[in-house]
């Protein structure tokens, strides 16, 4: 059962009793909230993902809770909370999906440690991976973006999840945070996606959501063997360019990159350098998104034919 | 005599011009030029002496053995030691 087979109010009555419980990538997650708004935005962005059963085991189970006081009649504040533990300072209420979706990161980021975790976006073309790890503000998102409006496959935005055991990358199709001056960037780019409100004056500056193709969440079991290592660098005015990268120097960018790399141990080493042997491996410069996302493209279909 | 201080097997990864080494012992991973990482191999099994080492690598390397040789082998040792890799008994 997907969680477009029920109504938005089916799924405000599940969050506010048993839980919306559904399908992250290889994750089974528990909201518990009275937040309407926030529980409409999760059926609209993740539709197609598969609806749990109540009494479905879930690695994550998380309330986003609304301030109790005076205060939550003046200003009314949202609160994550993971098994009683909340991470967090509270966020303005009406900033209750942005929080979910980092706080949802945190989670995964901090205990996921069977997998190797990097911070990095992952698409698929033609059944191979590109790996995308990259720092804040580097443009990873946009190109992410650009790159699933003309025919990639979203695997994640945020996360490059390897299974330790096969070296696959494994998907957890989420939505895209576009920030400031990329929201409008993508939003003309590729006016055919689906955004969700803009959040403003977060913690991150304004935020909009990009839903994640439906074909993306449909095959969000679908590993995918990963075939280039990109560390993009997104810089106004820069000429597109795209240069081999050493496979050491990939490796040490992805082992400083990783989230978990030192709880993986021994078999996160043999992970990663199993990652950068196996993959062409390139660092992109870039100031222009059509540029880049062509280039890319042009680069995954050429080792196609 | 030189020995390993890192359990075994090593995880020693050769990027062609330079190695990785993950030390099971401190979660560390090393960077390491390709002689450093060849002579880790060669203490894999068994505690050898500087001399020993170097005629071995020379060997495998095809390069003659000589004092600079030796040298270069005994700096290699020195670095390792202080990274707490190798001891000498």
């Amino acid at each position: 059962m997907k969680i477009a087979d029920i109504s938005i109010r089916d799924g405000i009555k599940k969050a506010a009793t048993s839980g919306l419980r559904y399908q992250a990538g290889p994750f089974a997650v528990c909201i518990y909230t009275r937040n309407t708004s926030l529980v409409e935005l999760i059926l609209r962005f993740y539709n197609q993902s598969t609806l749990l059963e109540d009494d479905a085991v879930c690695q994550f189970h998380i309330d986003v809770l609304r301030s109790g006081g005076l205060r939550r009649f003046i200003r009314p504040k949202a609160i994550f909370s993971i098994d009683a533990i909340r991470p967090f300072d509270p966020y303005p209420y009406d900033q209750a999906f942005p929080m979910l979706e980092w706080g949802l990161n945190w989670c995964i980021g901090s205990t996921a440690h069977q997998y190797l975790i990097l911070h990095s976006a992952v698409v698929e073309r033609n059944g191979k991976a590109l790996v995308l790890p990259a720092q804040p503000g580097s443009g990873k998102s946009t190109l992410c973006a650009g790159l699933i409006s003309r025919g990639w496959r979203l695997l994640s935005d945020e996360f490059g999840i390897i299974d330790q055991k096969t070296g696959m990358m494994v998907p957890l199709p989420r939505v895209i945070p576009l920030k400031n001056e990329s929201i409008e960037l993508v939003q003309h780019y590729a006016p055919e996606a689906v955004f969700g409100p803009i959040f403003r004056k977060t913690r991150k500056g304004d935020v909009c959501h990009m839903a994640p193709p439906p074909s993306s969440l449909q095959r969000q079991l679908e590993q995918a063997k990963p075939a280039w290592v990109i560390f993009p660098k997104y810089k106004h005015g820069q000429k597109t360019e795209l240069k081999v990268e050493d496979k050491g120097v990939a490796f040490t960018r992805m082992s400083n990159n990783a989230f978990n790399y030192p709880m993986t141990m021994g078999r996160g080493f043999q992970t990663l350098t199993g990652l950068a042997k196996q993959a062409q491996c390139f660092s992109l410069q870039s100031g222009d998104l059509d540029e880049a996302v062509t280039l890319l493209t042009q680069l995954a279909d050429e080792c196609e034919t | 005599m030189y020995s390993l201080n890192t359990p075994t097997p090593i995880q020693c990864v050769d990027f062609n011009t330079h190695a990785f080494m993950y030390d099971r012992r401190t979660g560390e991973t090393h960077y390491l030029s390709l002689l450093p990482a060849e002579i880790l191999l060669l203490l894999e099994n068994q505690s050898r002496s500087a001399h020993d080492i170097a005629t071995i690598v020379a060997e495998a390397c095809e390069h003659p053995m000589t004092e600079e040789w030796q040298t270069s082998i005994d700096k290699a040792l020195d670095g390792l030691s202080q990274l707490d890799l190798i001891q000498q008994q």
